[in-house]
């Protein structure tokens, strides 16, 4: 459970510092509908390259579903990071 | 609502009205144009719908911004399928990987969020299992 259990699922696969793929199921959309998120890492110089894909949404979620991870993942986790002031 | 909007708008144009001098028709006819474009204009912009509520304003950054980042408000309707993203970091992936998936760093993440601006995130805080088939 996370966002406050505005998002619930399940870790399908882990390998570790490479590979995280989760069902996950938004509080709002239809009971037993579960999305696939999967985060592939990759080394990239010092840094990484992380690899994203999200198949399985509602129809009509995937523009605001693709800022969302942006607003609500990718810049929070850099500022976590410290990579961002 | 843009076919009965031009229905009406028709409708009117072919009612009896009296003659009128050329100036003054085309000056109608101008307007009437102006606002039918209005119309469409008003007609074709966005449209705004997300599946869980149909109430709502139209400003995204009034919506409750988590991976939907829809939960309050309405949103353009969207034919993608699918979202890929890539995104480059200089942490390494030991540090991503557990930032993702150790729920006390996650919450950290969960707390930088937009999210956190319309949802209650401190009250439930992030529950993440570091195993295949353990919950978030």
């Amino acid at each position: 459970m996370i966002f406050g259990g505005y998002i619930s699922g399940r870790q399908i696969e882990l390998e570790r510092n490479q590979r995280i793929v989760q069902a996950g199921h938004e509080r709002e959309w239809a009971p037993g509908v579960y999305s696939i998120a999967r985060f592939e890492l990759r080394e990239a110089g010092t840094g990484t390259k992380l690899i994203f894909d999200h198949t399985g949404f509602p129809a009509g979620a995937g523009d605001h579903l693709a800022t969302g991870w942006k607003i609500n993942y990718w810049e929070p986790l850099a500022k976590v990071l410290g990579e961002w002031a | 609502m843009r076919l009965l909007v031009a229905h009406s708008l028709r409708s009117r144009s072919r009612s009896a009205v009296p003659p009128v001098p050329a100036a003054q028709l085309q000056g109608r006819r101008q307007a009437r144009a102006a606002q039918l474009i209005g119309v469409i204009a008003i007609d074709q912009g966005p449209r705004y719908h997300h599946p869980g509520n149909a109430q709502g304003g139209n400003d995204l950054r009034r919506c409750a911004a988590i991976r939907c980042m829809g939960r309050n408000g309405q949103w353009p309707v969207s034919q993608r399928r699918a979202i890929h993203q890539e995104v480059s970091f200089s942490s390494s992936p030991m540090r991503i990987y557990d930032a993702l998936t150790r729920a006390e760093q996650f919450q950290k993440v969960v707390l930088l969020s937009v999210a956190k601006s319309s949802v209650d995130v401190t009250s439930k805080p992030a529950e993440i299992s570091g195993e295949p088939g353990g919950i978030l």
